[in-house]
């Protein structure tokens, strides 16, 4: 989106009026744009003044018990860091990190060399798990074991009928935006129809999706791809889909705590 | 902000007896029940808690930011329960007062909030207000009013601007 797109947009994001596609797309522009952001938070101050103007309401003197052990029961640690960009850059750094140590370690020289769909199948296999094998140690990487953090991680499985697999990982943090991350490899790359795929976050509780990144126009020789998202908060999303350009799910995953992390089998 | 972030009881039960009223008054109005309403108080204060260190002073007001948080859960809380992706609030026109009991600080924001609401029309605090409240996209207001789409964005947009200016001048005063 242009700044021109999102400035155009910006009063209905403040008025919490805007399709929550596009505010998925406004919020990934002001994340990196200084100016639209300055606008964004004065429209928001000035919609916020709507709120003040409610009649106040008084809510019941138990709630404040309530909220406070809310607050402690949800996380046992309480964030201690203030923001910090270059927090954010050690966690991407630390994922581009292990992408590149795990293409290796999957072996360049067998890219785009399965002859049979058999052992495509059994490359995209090995590829997934190395990711997993690899996001795992990121995971228990010091950048995301800060207090308030939480990052998740999970495998994606084809579903029925499908080929392929992947890998998504999710971060959540008190200090900076939240953001996901995901991998797909082993999906038929000679299939123009299914082209593009689209990579969705799923909030459990309610089935609502998120785009993650752009949808996806091309793969590579061993049907990968990558794709990530920044969200303002991705709290109780769990749930990762890929679906094809008539919208069937391809692939299929839950994002959990680093323990739980299987890979799943199809 | 600092004794909520290192998760200090005494600054929780601060933040919540200076703003747990409006808090509470939004989710009365856009949620329409109590338990609702309950429910997203609570859920706001943990939010606030998480992102506590994302507040930036000089960027803003604790209320702005608090109710753009109260705001932005309620409307992601009407998304869950009606599975759209634009909400359709319940609209609560008599929402009981309770005159007396704010407190001083938070009766001078809301006047003040009231007076910078002063400098608009009629025709355009409804405007906002079916924005605001309603959760009525600029397309859907143009379509129910018969107007140009562009003629709607452009009034939200000149309306929205009045009360930030409004605002701006409060605080130079």
């Amino acid at each position: 989106m242009t700044c021109l797109e999102v400035r155009d947009r910006l009063v209905e994001r403040s008025l919490g009026a805007l399709h929550l596609e596009d505010v998925t797309e406004v919020d990934r522009h002001l994340g990196w744009c200084a100016a639209c952001r300055k606008e964004a938070e004065e429209l928001d101050r000035a919609a916020a003044t709507f709120a003040l103007t409610l009649a106040p309401v008084v809510p019941d003197p138990d709630l404040e018990e309530r909220v406070v052990r809310a607050v402690h029961d949800v996380h046992e640690a309480p964030p201690t860091r203030r923001p910090s960009r270059r927090s954010r850059s050690a966690a991407v750094a630390a994922i581009a990190a292990a992408v590149v140590v795990s293409a290796l370690g999957w072996g360049v020289a067998m890219a785009g060399r399965a002859e049979r769909f058999s052992d495509a199948f059994a490359q995209a296999e090995r590829r997934n798990d190395d990711m997993i094998h690899q996001l795992r140690k990121v995971v228990g990487s010091q950048v995301f074991e800060a207090a308030g953090n939480r990052a998740y991680l999970g495998a994606l499985a084809p579903t029925a009928g499908r080929s392929g697999g992947g890998s998504a990982l999710t971060w959540t943090s008190p200090t900076i935006t939240d953001f996901t991350f995901v991998t797909v490899a082993g999906l038929p790359p000679e299939n123009r129809d299914a082209l593009p795929y689209r990579v969705w976050i799923v909030q459990d509780s309610s089935g609502l999706r998120l785009p993650v990144g752009k949808p996806i126009r091309h793969l590579d020789v061993d049907g990968g791809a990558m794709v990530s998202q920044d969200a303002r908060d991705l709290t109780g999303f769990h749930t990762v889909i890929v679906t094809d350009a008539q919208g069937g799910i391809v692939l299929r995953g839950t994002v959990g705590s680093e323990a739980s992390v299987a890979v799943p089998t199809p | 902000m600092d004794g909520l972030l290192a998760g200090n009881d005494d600054a929780i039960r601060s933040l919540y007896a200076r703003f747990s009223r409006p808090v509470y008054s939004m989710g009365m109005r856009l949620l329409g029940s109590r338990e609702a309403a309950e429910e997203l108080t609570q859920d706001v204060f943990v939010t606030a808690w998480r992102k506590a260190a994302r507040f930036d002073a000089t960027r803003g007001r604790l209320s702005t930011w608090l109710m753009t948080i109260a705001h932005n859960l309620a409307v992601d809380r009407l998304r869950r329960e009606t599975g759209v992706s634009r909400p359709t609030l319940v609209l609560m026109d008599d929402v009981p007062d309770t005159p007396g009991l704010d407190e001083e600080d938070l009766l001078l924001e809301r006047d003040a909030a009231v007076r910078a609401l002063s400098s608009l029309s009629d025709a355009e605090r409804t405007l906002l207000s079916r924005a605001y409240f309603r959760g009525l996209t600029a397309r859907e207001i143009a379509e129910a009013d018969g107007i140009p789409l562009g003629t709607v964005k452009t009034r939200l947009r000149a309306a929205l601007i009045k009360v930030r200016r409004a605002n701006e001048d409060k605080e130079r005063s």
